[in-house]
């Protein structure tokens, strides 16, 4: 009897603190085979490179947590890296007038994903597969397939320069996380998207109009899209058009990890922290052991089934038991 | 069947401890008691989904440590949860025959498995059609199907949990005569229920339970009904529904030839501090008036008039702009966000009063929560706890909360106390009593015949979509409803 309840603790230890327990191993694994992997030089790297996939989970954690999922934020990425290039470069306009209307484009295509998923009950995975398809091509079309160069020296110093050390897109992040946190917790449309996402029709007989709700999260999740392809196109220092490339897997990836679950209700937005630096951590550690990009790629997609995978059978499991 | 020292352990609750109980061939054996006493893991254990820490079962002379749901199908112990197990895109006698389809390795013997299921329902004495789609039936076939499933696989004990909570009085009585015909046959048959008339009209024995022990096994004839209670809550209930003055307020809400889902020229007053009972048949057009008129359901046509104004409501957000709310009938797919904490269930409907310019004051909701855990008695160590981890009864406070804690004007219950066990019963009808003293006027459905004629000021009846009239408190009786309920033109007032 005593031996099964330490083993059930101990369970539940794992089960509780699973993300960083992964966190753990990684970081022990990478020192172990590149002793420079721990080096602050490369942890703020690590830290970095996460920065705009962060910005993304961001976004992503709204529409995942209204219980839906938004799979072009990657493309809207790239669309706003050409678009703000053709707007800065081409045109000659202000960056931060670019940046703005950017931002309201995307914020604007998360709004269109969210009133067609409402009006249609379409499933949210099909009709951001469609945008993101649509979004991709626009991106092509923009600038013809061709990328833009000299990007102003002000945005490429949002994307490469540091204040008093901390990289600027790292800032911007935590700006933005800060925000998220705000707008989930601590706001009445944060307690709305919660309330749909747990149960959408007591959440409509509680005098939701779970409409404006839906689609305040899908815009919010387009407009921080904007922002991390802002920064993204600083970081390049060009409007590329495949800029965002597979970046909502490491987003997706990252939130699911984070603890906010895929079917809706559930989360925490300090979790997406852990979620992407686990990321950022395993894809700057598998460049460091000399794994080349195809099989980088593939490990994401593994680790992606994996933590969706756990995420649901929990829940399976849990409804059963109750 | 015998049951010795059953104990049961969850981390943090004792379910069972060491019950014993034996059920005799042929009879019907209740068991009562409130929400958490145990019953229902009592049930399991015996069907073998659960397994208990300690103790035997005993079948037919020999002993068990625990089931297995294979085994007790071998066995023939059969139990009919409050959930069906039926797929619902299947004909009925396929669900009937499911997992040992009838014919051969190529081909399935349809006719043959209707036949079969046809000569079944005949034996039952009741009408189903074997090719019928399960999700057409009423609840009440489906829970009769259920039961014929059970037979089909020879039940020798067949446990039944709160069988009758979706049925209408005229189901109950083809269950009931089921039930009598299954004991002449010999089978025993274990029925869990809140409604305890239903334990006087069909029990032989009746076992009392609480916080997981037997408190109790009684002949049910030497038993009152203040006897039951006693052992269910410990203590003794003085009077189930609080003492009323008549009201004489004036008119608060008109209702005018309301139509749409089904009802057809729906008409009524309601007075300030009034309740107004709905009664009718399961189908009869009362959950589909409430959804109308808390914006649930769109209206086809129809006139609502609030204190002299005119109303449009358009969706539930009109309505509750307006003061009219509904307690819905269904709380977990209705009411209830499971995986959010209570403090955000209670407030959900009334974010405006805790927050300035979108942003939430969190004080002022924990005072105003913490006042309503207090007031209805929600059993919970905190505010912050997860609803799904309350009991039914914890849980219906907490969907009440949400409502009262609005301005709400007029107040409509869609079977506010059902699966509710009688102590939280209780409280509930103390609120409402609370609430019309407060000037709330409710409309209250219900399908509990003692609840209705205990709690109305006025009843009104439907059938079919059609009102077939309101009885005043003067014309209260049982037979007077059923009469309206099932479709027979009355002479009271306002048909």
């Amino acid at each position: 009897m005593e031996k099964k309840t330490i083993s059930t603790t101990f369970k539940r230890f794992l089960r509780h603190n699973a993300v960083l327990l992964c966190l753990a191993l990684l970081i022990v694994y990478f020192s172990i085979r590149r002793p420079a992997f721990i080096a602050p030089d490369n942890i703020m790297t690590i830290i970095r490179q996460g920065a705009c996939t962060g910005i993304l989970a961001v976004g992503l954690a709204h529409v995942l947590i209204i219980g839906g999922i938004d799979l072009s934020i990657g493309a809207m990425v790239s669309l706003t890296s050409v678009i703000a290039g053709v707007f800065m470069v081409n045109h000659g306009w202000p960056v931060w007038l670019s940046s703005v209307l950017c931002i309201l484009l995307t914020c604007l295509l998360g709004l269109i994903s969210g009133t067609a998923i409402h009006l249609t009950f379409m499933p949210p995975l099909i009709a951001t597969l469609g945008v993101m398809n649509i979004v991709q091509g626009l991106a092509y079309l923009a600038n013809n397939g061709m990328p833009i160069y000299n990007i102003p020296e002000s945005l490429r110093r949002v994307g490469q320069e540091s204040l008093f050390g901390i990289p600027n897109p790292v800032i911007v992040w935590a700006i933005v996380l800060l925000i998220g946190w705000f707008t989930l917790m601590k706001t009445k449309l944060g307690r709305r998207i919660f309330a749909v996402g747990s149960n959408e029709e007591a959440a409509r007989l509680s005098g939701i109009n779970t409409y404006r709700v839906r689609a305040a999260a899908y815009g919010l999740c387009g407009a921080y899209a904007g922002i991390a392809g802002i920064v993204m196109t600083g970081r390049l220092n060009s409007g590329q058009t495949n800029a965002g490339g597979t970046l909502y897997i490491d987003a997706l990836t990252a939130c699911v990890v984070g603890g906010i679950s895929m079917s809706g209700g559930e989360g925490r937005v300090p979790g997406i922290i852990v979620g992407i630096i686990i990321m950022a951590a395993l894809s700057n550690g598998m460049v460091a052991v000399g794994l080349n990009s195809y099989w980088q790629l593939a490990c994401k997609g593994l680790l992606m089934m994996f933590a969706v995978g756990f995420d649901s059978y929990q829940r399976v499991k849990k409804t059963a038991a109750a | 069947m015998e049951l010795r020292e059953i104990t049961k352990r969850y981390p943090g609750v004792l379910a069972l401890d060491g019950v014993s109980i034996g059920f005799e061939a042929g009879e019907v054996h209740a068991v009562v008691g409130e929400n958490g006493a145990g019953k229902s893991t009592l049930m399991k254990v015996m069907a073998g989904a659960i397994r208990p820490d300690a103790g035997e079962l005993w079948f037919e002379g020999t002993r068990y440590e625990h089931m297995s749901p294979q085994l007790a199908h071998r066995l023939g112990i059969e139990i009919v949860y409050q959930e069906f197990n039926l797929l619902p895109s299947l004909t009925v006698a396929e669900n009937l025959f499911v997992g040992e389809l009838k014919g051969h390795a190529l081909w399935i013997d349809r006719r043959g498995m209707e036949e079969e299921a046809g000569r079944l329902f005949e034996t039952m004495g009741v009408k189903i059609d074997p090719r019928a789609r399960v999700r057409e039936l009423s609840v009440a076939s489906m829970q009769l199907v259920e039961i014929a499933k059970s037979l089909r696989r020879g039940a020798r004990v067949l446990i039944m949990d709160e069988p009758t909570a979706p049925l209408t009085l005229h189901e109950v009585d083809i269950l009931f005569g089921l039930i009598r015909k299954l004991r002449a046959e010999g089978i025993t048959v274990i029925y869990i229920s809140h409604r305890l008339e239903e334990i006087f009209e069909l029990s032989d024995r009746v076992t009392i339970m609480r916080d997981g022990r037997v408190v109790e096994l009684r002949q049910t004839a030497d038993t009152t009904k203040e006897d039951l209670i006693r052992g269910m809550i410990g203590r003794q209930i003085s009077e189930l529904f609080p003492v009323r003055s008549p009201v004489s307020g004036e008119t608060v809400l008109e209702v005018r030839s309301l139509c749409g889902s089904g009802d057809r020229d729906i008409h009524f007053d309601l007075r300030r501090g009034e309740i107004l009972g709905v009664s009718g048949l399961v189908g009869a057009g009362r959950t589909e008036m409430a959804r109308m008129l808390s914006g649930a359901d769109p209206m086809e046509s129809g006139e609502v008039t609030l204190e002299g104004k005119k109303l449009h409501i358009r969706n539930p957000k009109d309505a509750l702009e307006q003061g009219i709310t509904l307690l819905p009938e269904d709380r977990k797919r209705q009411g209830l966000f499971l995986g959010l904490p209570i403090d955000q269930n209670i407030s959900i409907a009334s974010l405006e009063q805790f927050s300035r310019f979108g942003v939430m004051l969190r004080h002022r909701q924990r005072r105003k929560v913490l006042e309503q855990i207090k007031v209805l008695r929600i059993a919970t160590p905190s505010p912050v706890q997860l609803v799904k981890n309350l009991s039914g009864g914890n849980q219906q406070k907490v969907v009440l909360a949400k409502w009262l804690i609005t301005n709400a004007k007029v107040m409509i219950f869609d079977e506010p106390t059902r699966g509710v066990d009688v102590g939280a019963k209780q409280e509930i009808y103390n609120l409402m009593g609370q609430l019309t003293g407060r000037g709330i006027s409710i409309i209250m459905i219900s399908s509990d015949m003692e609840e209705i004629l205990g709690m109305s000021d006025r009843i009104l009846v439907l059938y079919e979509g059609k009102q077939m009239g309101i009885l005043e408190r003067g014309a209260f009786s049982q037979e007077a409803v059923l009469t309206l309920a099932s479709g027979y033109q009355g002479s009271e007032e306002g048909a």
